[in-house]
Protein backbone atom coordinates (compact mmCIF):
# COMPACT_ATOMS: atom_id res chain seq x y z
CA UNK A 1 0.00 0.00 0.00
CA UNK A 2 1.51 3.28 -1.10
CA UNK A 3 1.70 5.94 1.60
CA UNK A 4 2.11 9.59 0.67
CA UNK A 5 3.38 11.93 3.37
CA UNK A 6 1.79 15.27 2.61
CA UNK A 7 2.38 16.90 6.00
CA UNK A 8 3.28 20.54 5.52
CA UNK A 9 1.85 20.63 2.00
CA UNK A 10 -0.80 23.14 1.09
CA UNK A 11 -3.81 22.29 -1.01
CA UNK A 12 -3.76 21.45 -3.92
CA UNK A 13 -0.42 19.60 -3.59
CA UNK A 14 -1.73 16.57 -1.60
CA UNK A 15 -4.56 16.23 -4.10
CA UNK A 16 -2.20 16.45 -7.06
CA UNK A 17 0.09 13.76 -5.62
CA UNK A 18 -2.81 11.42 -4.89
CA UNK A 19 -4.35 11.97 -8.31
CA UNK A 20 -1.03 11.19 -9.98
CA UNK A 21 -0.87 7.79 -8.23
CA UNK A 22 -4.48 6.96 -9.01
CA UNK A 23 -4.15 8.03 -12.66
CA UNK A 24 -1.07 5.82 -12.79
CA UNK A 25 -3.19 2.80 -11.84
CA UNK A 26 -2.71 2.71 -8.07
CA UNK A 27 -5.94 1.57 -6.37
CA UNK A 28 -4.69 1.40 -2.78
CA UNK A 29 -3.00 4.30 -1.18
CA UNK A 30 -3.03 6.43 1.94
CA UNK A 31 -2.23 10.12 2.29
CA UNK A 32 -1.10 11.82 5.49
CA UNK A 33 -2.33 15.41 5.64
CA UNK A 34 -2.40 18.09 8.31
CA UNK A 35 -5.32 20.22 7.17
CA UNK A 36 -9.06 19.64 6.81
CA UNK A 37 -9.28 21.16 3.33
CA UNK A 38 -7.03 18.39 2.08
CA UNK A 39 -9.21 15.75 3.79
CA UNK A 40 -12.32 17.13 2.04
CA UNK A 41 -10.63 17.31 -1.36
CA UNK A 42 -9.19 13.82 -1.10
CA UNK A 43 -12.58 12.44 -0.10
CA UNK A 44 -14.11 14.07 -3.15
CA UNK A 45 -11.36 12.62 -5.35
CA UNK A 46 -12.20 9.17 -4.03
CA UNK A 47 -15.84 9.41 -5.04
CA UNK A 48 -14.87 10.79 -8.46
CA UNK A 49 -12.63 7.83 -9.16
CA UNK A 50 -14.83 5.10 -7.68
CA UNK A 51 -12.47 4.29 -4.80
CA UNK A 52 -13.64 3.79 -1.22
CA UNK A 53 -12.27 6.47 1.09
CA UNK A 54 -11.84 6.33 4.84
CA UNK A 55 -10.35 8.91 7.14
CA UNK A 56 -8.58 8.27 10.43
CA UNK A 57 -7.26 10.78 12.91
CA UNK A 58 -3.54 10.31 13.43
CA UNK A 59 -0.86 12.22 15.30
CA UNK A 60 -0.43 15.56 13.56
CA UNK A 61 -3.47 15.30 11.33
CA UNK A 62 -5.38 12.73 9.34
CA UNK A 63 -4.73 9.63 7.28
CA UNK A 64 -6.98 9.45 4.23
CA UNK A 65 -7.01 5.93 2.80
CA UNK A 66 -8.18 4.86 -0.64
CA UNK A 67 -9.03 1.30 -1.57
CA UNK A 68 -10.98 -0.60 -4.17
CA UNK A 69 -14.60 0.48 -3.85
CA UNK A 70 -17.65 -1.14 -5.38
CA UNK A 71 -16.23 -0.31 -8.78
CA UNK A 72 -18.76 2.22 -10.05
CA UNK A 73 -17.29 5.68 -10.50
CA UNK A 74 -19.70 8.30 -9.23
CA UNK A 75 -20.24 10.73 -12.11
CA UNK A 76 -19.31 14.27 -11.19
CA UNK A 77 -22.39 16.47 -11.47
CA UNK A 78 -22.38 19.95 -12.93
CA UNK A 79 -21.02 22.27 -10.22
CA UNK A 80 -23.35 22.28 -7.24
CA UNK A 81 -22.61 24.60 -4.30
CA UNK A 82 -22.07 21.62 -1.95
CA UNK A 83 -19.49 19.89 -4.13
CA UNK A 84 -17.55 23.01 -4.95
CA UNK A 85 -17.61 24.39 -1.40
CA UNK A 86 -15.18 21.73 -0.13
CA UNK A 87 -12.45 23.70 -1.79
CA UNK A 88 -14.13 27.09 -1.47
CA UNK A 89 -13.72 26.84 2.30
CA UNK A 90 -11.05 29.40 3.07
CA UNK A 91 -11.43 31.00 -0.36
CA UNK A 92 -10.67 28.19 -2.78
CA UNK A 93 -7.33 26.58 -3.47
CA UNK A 94 -4.57 27.14 -5.92
CA UNK A 95 -4.94 29.34 -8.94
CA UNK A 96 -6.32 28.68 -12.39
CA UNK A 97 -4.95 30.15 -15.61
CA UNK A 98 -7.42 30.69 -18.41
CA UNK A 99 -6.10 30.90 -21.97
CA UNK A 100 -8.93 31.96 -24.27
CA UNK A 101 -6.78 33.03 -27.19
CA UNK A 102 -3.41 32.22 -28.66
CA UNK A 103 -1.87 35.61 -27.95
CA UNK A 104 -1.51 37.95 -25.00
CA UNK A 105 -3.05 41.40 -25.28
CA UNK A 106 -4.14 43.14 -28.44
CA UNK A 107 -2.16 45.14 -30.97
CA UNK A 108 0.55 43.40 -32.90
CA UNK A 109 -0.27 39.74 -33.63
CA UNK A 110 3.29 38.48 -33.72
CA UNK A 111 4.23 40.25 -30.52
CA UNK A 112 1.09 38.89 -28.84
CA UNK A 113 1.94 35.33 -29.84
CA UNK A 114 5.52 35.67 -28.62
CA UNK A 115 4.25 37.06 -25.33
CA UNK A 116 2.09 33.98 -24.90
CA UNK A 117 5.09 31.71 -25.54
CA UNK A 118 7.10 33.55 -22.92
CA UNK A 119 4.23 33.64 -20.44
CA UNK A 120 3.77 29.86 -20.58
CA UNK A 121 7.54 29.40 -20.31
CA UNK A 122 7.66 31.64 -17.24
CA UNK A 123 4.77 29.79 -15.59
CA UNK A 124 6.52 26.49 -16.22
CA UNK A 125 9.73 27.72 -14.56
CA UNK A 126 7.89 28.74 -11.40
CA UNK A 127 7.80 26.70 -8.18
CA UNK A 128 4.16 27.56 -7.62
CA UNK A 129 2.45 26.30 -10.71
CA UNK A 130 -1.27 26.74 -11.44
CA UNK A 131 -3.65 24.09 -10.12
CA UNK A 132 -5.27 24.18 -13.54
CA UNK A 133 -4.50 25.55 -17.01
CA UNK A 134 -7.59 25.93 -19.16
CA UNK A 135 -7.65 26.39 -22.95
CA UNK A 136 -10.64 27.62 -24.95
CA UNK A 137 -11.35 29.10 -28.38
CA UNK A 138 -8.14 29.97 -30.26
CA UNK A 139 -6.19 29.10 -27.11
CA UNK A 140 -6.57 25.43 -28.07
CA UNK A 141 -4.36 26.08 -31.11
CA UNK A 142 -1.43 26.41 -28.73
CA UNK A 143 -1.70 22.80 -27.61
CA UNK A 144 -2.96 21.25 -30.82
CA UNK A 145 -0.55 21.84 -33.69
CA UNK A 146 1.33 24.44 -31.65
CA UNK A 147 5.06 25.10 -31.45
CA UNK A 148 7.30 22.63 -29.61
CA UNK A 149 8.39 25.25 -27.07
CA UNK A 150 4.78 25.70 -25.97
CA UNK A 151 4.13 21.95 -25.78
CA UNK A 152 7.31 21.59 -23.69
CA UNK A 153 6.22 24.34 -21.27
CA UNK A 154 2.79 22.75 -20.81
CA UNK A 155 4.37 19.32 -20.27
CA UNK A 156 6.64 20.77 -17.61
CA UNK A 157 3.58 22.24 -15.89
CA UNK A 158 1.87 18.85 -15.98
CA UNK A 159 4.94 17.21 -14.43
CA UNK A 160 4.85 19.80 -11.67
CA UNK A 161 1.20 19.09 -10.93
CA UNK A 162 -0.93 21.36 -13.13
CA UNK A 163 -4.11 19.89 -14.55
CA UNK A 164 -4.47 20.93 -18.20
CA UNK A 165 -7.96 20.98 -19.67
CA UNK A 166 -8.62 21.73 -23.34
CA UNK A 167 -12.11 22.54 -24.62
CA UNK A 168 -13.32 19.67 -26.82
CA UNK A 169 -15.91 21.77 -28.62
CA UNK A 170 -13.24 24.28 -29.60
CA UNK A 171 -10.86 21.55 -30.82
CA UNK A 172 -13.69 20.16 -32.89
CA UNK A 173 -14.57 23.59 -34.30
CA UNK A 174 -11.00 24.18 -35.47
CA UNK A 175 -10.65 20.59 -36.68
CA UNK A 176 -7.76 20.02 -34.27
CA UNK A 177 -8.93 17.08 -32.18
CA UNK A 178 -6.46 14.66 -33.74
CA UNK A 179 -3.58 17.06 -33.18
CA UNK A 180 -3.93 17.56 -29.44
CA UNK A 181 -0.38 17.13 -28.18
CA UNK A 182 -0.87 17.72 -24.48
CA UNK A 183 -3.68 18.08 -21.93
CA UNK A 184 -7.07 16.41 -21.51
CA UNK A 185 -10.09 17.02 -23.72
CA UNK A 186 -12.68 18.64 -21.49
CA UNK A 187 -15.94 20.51 -21.47
CA UNK A 188 -17.55 23.71 -20.23
CA UNK A 189 -18.74 22.13 -16.97
CA UNK A 190 -15.29 20.96 -15.89
CA UNK A 191 -13.56 24.12 -17.06
CA UNK A 192 -15.98 26.34 -15.16
CA UNK A 193 -15.74 24.06 -12.13
CA UNK A 194 -11.95 24.50 -12.02
CA UNK A 195 -12.39 28.28 -12.18
CA UNK A 196 -14.90 28.15 -9.36
CA UNK A 197 -12.65 25.99 -7.17
CA UNK A 198 -9.59 28.17 -7.57
CA UNK A 199 -8.71 30.89 -5.11
CA UNK A 200 -8.06 33.09 -8.13
CA UNK A 201 -8.31 32.88 -11.89
CA UNK A 202 -5.67 34.53 -14.07
CA UNK A 203 -6.73 35.23 -17.63
CA UNK A 204 -3.81 35.55 -20.03
CA UNK B 1 38.91 22.98 -19.17
CA UNK B 2 35.94 25.12 -20.03
CA UNK B 3 33.31 25.72 -17.37
CA UNK B 4 30.07 23.97 -18.35
CA UNK B 5 26.89 25.96 -18.63
CA UNK B 6 23.32 24.67 -18.27
CA UNK B 7 22.25 26.71 -21.28
CA UNK B 8 23.02 29.90 -23.19
CA UNK B 9 21.04 33.09 -23.66
CA UNK B 10 21.29 35.68 -26.41
CA UNK B 11 20.04 39.10 -25.35
CA UNK B 12 18.99 41.65 -27.94
CA UNK B 13 19.07 45.39 -28.25
CA UNK B 14 15.52 45.63 -29.49
CA UNK B 15 12.35 43.59 -29.60
CA UNK B 16 12.33 43.80 -33.37
CA UNK B 17 15.82 42.30 -33.51
CA UNK B 18 14.72 39.52 -31.14
CA UNK B 19 11.67 38.65 -33.20
CA UNK B 20 13.57 38.75 -36.48
CA UNK B 21 16.32 36.50 -35.09
CA UNK B 22 13.63 34.18 -33.76
CA UNK B 23 12.17 33.82 -37.26
CA UNK B 24 15.56 33.25 -38.88
CA UNK B 25 16.55 30.58 -36.37
CA UNK B 26 13.20 28.85 -36.72
CA UNK B 27 13.59 28.81 -40.50
CA UNK B 28 17.06 27.31 -40.06
CA UNK B 29 15.59 24.60 -37.85
CA UNK B 30 17.59 25.48 -34.73
CA UNK B 31 16.27 24.34 -31.36
CA UNK B 32 15.85 27.28 -29.02
CA UNK B 33 13.21 28.86 -26.79
CA UNK B 34 11.98 32.43 -26.62
CA UNK B 35 12.12 33.52 -23.02
CA UNK B 36 11.71 36.73 -21.02
CA UNK B 37 15.14 38.30 -20.51
CA UNK B 38 16.37 37.02 -17.12
CA UNK B 39 16.30 39.66 -14.41
CA UNK B 40 20.04 39.33 -13.82
CA UNK B 41 20.77 40.46 -17.37
CA UNK B 42 20.17 44.02 -18.44
CA UNK B 43 19.45 44.33 -22.12
CA UNK B 44 17.64 46.67 -24.42
CA UNK B 45 14.68 44.40 -24.70
CA UNK B 46 12.65 41.96 -22.62
CA UNK B 47 12.79 39.09 -25.13
CA UNK B 48 15.76 36.71 -25.27
CA UNK B 49 16.59 33.45 -26.96
CA UNK B 50 17.69 30.45 -24.96
CA UNK B 51 19.51 27.50 -26.52
CA UNK B 52 21.72 24.56 -25.59
CA UNK B 53 25.31 24.11 -26.71
CA UNK B 54 27.98 21.68 -25.55
CA UNK B 55 30.57 24.40 -24.96
CA UNK B 56 31.14 28.14 -24.84
CA UNK B 57 32.95 27.98 -28.20
CA UNK B 58 30.03 26.30 -29.92
CA UNK B 59 27.58 28.72 -28.33
CA UNK B 60 29.66 31.55 -29.73
CA UNK B 61 29.49 30.06 -33.21
CA UNK B 62 25.68 29.93 -32.99
CA UNK B 63 25.55 33.48 -31.68
CA UNK B 64 27.85 34.75 -34.44
CA UNK B 65 25.55 33.18 -36.99
CA UNK B 66 22.64 35.09 -35.53
CA UNK B 67 24.51 38.39 -35.11
CA UNK B 68 25.47 38.52 -38.78
CA UNK B 69 21.91 39.40 -39.61
CA UNK B 70 20.53 40.95 -36.45
CA UNK B 71 21.68 43.35 -33.80
CA UNK B 72 22.52 41.39 -30.70
CA UNK B 73 23.41 42.77 -27.34
CA UNK B 74 25.30 39.89 -25.79
CA UNK B 75 25.72 36.15 -25.24
CA UNK B 76 25.46 34.75 -21.72
CA UNK B 77 26.03 31.33 -20.19
CA UNK B 78 23.69 30.19 -17.42
CA UNK B 79 25.54 28.58 -14.57
CA UNK B 80 24.50 27.48 -11.13
CA UNK B 81 25.53 30.82 -9.63
CA UNK B 82 23.92 33.01 -12.28
CA UNK B 83 24.60 34.34 -15.73
CA UNK B 84 28.15 34.73 -17.05
CA UNK B 85 28.76 37.16 -19.89
CA UNK B 86 30.63 35.45 -22.69
CA UNK B 87 30.83 38.31 -25.14
CA UNK B 88 29.15 41.46 -26.29
CA UNK B 89 28.06 41.06 -29.87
Amino acid sequence: MKIIDAFGMQCPKPLVLAKKEIDGGCRELAVQVDNETAVKNLTRLGSKTGLAVSTDVIEGGWLVSFSEGDGAAVPVEAPAPAAASACAVGGGCGYAVFVGKDHVGEGDGELGYNLMKMALYTLSESDEVPASLLFMNSGVKLVAGGEQQIIDSVNTLIEKGTEVLVCGTCLDFYGLKEQLAVGEVSNMYDILERMHEAAKVITL
Amino acid sequence: MEPSASFYVIAFESTHAAMAANKALAAAGCAFAMIPTPREISAGCGMSLRFAAPSDAEAQVTAQGVSEAHSLAALYAKEYSGYRLIEKL
